[in-house]
């Protein structure tokens, strides 16, 4: 298929039945999608995103042509998270875990300082939050979106997402430990 | 408050979440075997669930018939009770032929191949022949991809039947698009190969990004769950993709000179 069709075109494609261009919207959103499934269903993230991407194609004629389509297709790709997450992960509860590299690409020092904050703090505190809180932190974080893009990927008003953002990272900073008590201790060390 | 936003947007990078290979080729297998009227009344089975239930089928076929094949009275009685008498149980090979369903286009000849580029079709010497060859025309630069089948020195990638994959396509390699779009927990390595510039990208490997003839990034997913090496030279790609190891992935990259 043609190069350098917008996002747009390929939604309307896809909307015909194009599985080229629904491919390839496939290979555009993927990493947000199982980004998305993964804070959700954690270890069956991988089969949420796939049924959820099934799901998308079949109901891309309800989808508004002109709307922003990242948020209407992680929407499903988070009620699907949810429906796959049963079982064994219900009960074990969710453990996320960092990679010990990012996608491909060599951080730089500067990078890699994050302050006291290490990745493996971070990642069991965002772990031990409510489901809500982990997909508010996701959307604006891990995928990036927009506030107005949250309240349609939420179903909510925009003042609704400000609102869940707030009390997402309120909540976050309570599970993370005292960070001004590890700097000190580090300094008294070094 | 702004350290642990950034720190949020950093641990985005390294969520150890899979990093979804052949997800769009999975998705699209679906969307093609299942006819729409269909569709809705089958329910989801998760990929590891289905992975187990065809393993254990295979292995009752398997079992089966070579059970069949060591005792012939079993086998002809068997062969009644289905009415199939007469009909002879082989262990040659498996006719299908290897790379059907990677969507790797149209199986042609060599010859065929040949004629449907304009550049000259390499053939790794250590691995001799290819076993099937395809043209994918519909693709934005003409691939022509060569199959082996799994075999010494070749051991099968998954269940897809196939131990070696070679794709030779017009196209150019540049660092900074191949590496914005790799999945999380893939990693990226220069590397020269034939006088080339190209890249290793052990498994996972990705979403491969290139430029085409009109400098247009174009993205193409990794046909196999496998380790990838690839190369340009001529303004031509060449991407192999088998579970072989750096070293011996270049030794059969260096005999495509």
């Amino acid at each position: 298929m043609e190069s350098g069709l917008d996002e747009a075109e390929l939604v309307e494609r896809a909307k015909a039945g194009d599985l080229d261009a629904f491919e390839r919207l496939v290979v555009l959103h993927q990493r947000a999608a199982l980004q998305v499934a993964y804070v959700i269903a954690g270890s069956e993230a991988e089969d949420a995103t796939q049924e959820a991407f099934v799901k998308a194609f079949r109901a891309l004629g309800r989808f508004r042509s002109g709307s922003p389509f990242r948020p209407w297709l992680l929407r499903i790709v988070a009620n699907e998270a949810r429906n796959q997450r049963r079982g064994a992960t219900r009960r074990a509860g969710l453990a996320l875990r960092v990679a010990e590299r990012p996608a491909g690409v060599e951080r730089s020092s500067e990078d890699a300082a994050l302050g006291a904050i290490s990745r493996a703090e971070l990642v069991r505190a965002v772990s031990g939050l409510p489901e809500r809180d982990r997909l508010t932190l996701a959307y604006r974080y891990f995928v990036g979106l927009s506030e107005a893009e949250m309240a349609t990927a939420m179903a909510c008003r925009p003042g609704t997402v400000k609102s869940r953002l707030a009390r997402a990272l309120g909540r976050l900073r309570q599970e993370l430990p005292d960070q001004s008590a590890a700097r000190s201790s580090e300094a008294n060390h070094g | 408050m702004a350290d642990l936003e950034r720190a949020l947007r950093d641990l985005g990078e390294y969520l150890d979440h899979p990093a979804g290979l052949n997800l769009a080729s999975a998705v699209r297998l679906r969307l093609e075997e299942q006819p729409a009227a269909t569709r809705r009344t089958l329910p989801a089975i998760p990929v590891a669930r289905r992975r187990a239930v065809l393993s254990f089928a295979t292995a009752v076929v398997v079992f089966v018939m070579s059970a069949l094949g060591f005792w012939a009275p079993a086998r002809e009685a068997v062969a009644d009770l289905f009415g199939l008498r007469g009909v002879l149980f082989s262990r040659e090979p498996s006719p299908v032929r290897p790379g059907e369903g990677l969507r790797v286009g149209r199986p042609v000849d060599l010859d065929a191949a040949r004629r449907g580029v304009d550049f000259a079709l390499r053939i790794p010497a250590r691995l001799g022949p290819p076993d099937a060859v395809y043209l994918d025309e519909a693709a934005p630069a003409t691939v022509v991809a060569f199959v082996y089948r799994p075999g010494s020195g070749r051991p099968e990638v998954r269940t897809t039947g196939v131990g070696f994959l070679v794709s030779q396509f017009r196209g150019r390699v540049d660092a900074a698009v191949m590496t914005k779009f790799l999945g999380p927990g893939s990693t990226i390595e220069p590397i020269t190969v034939n006088g080339g510039r190209g890249f290793w990208l052990p498994e996972p490997g990705h979403v491969v990004m290139y430029l085409d003839q009109q400098d247009r990034i174009q993205e193409d997913t990794a046909r196999l769950t496998a380790n990838v090496l690839l190369w340009e030279r001529d303004g031509v790609i060449t991407r192999l993709e088998s579970r072989l190891p750096r070293a011996e992935m270049l030794a059969i990259a260096t005999s495509m000179k």
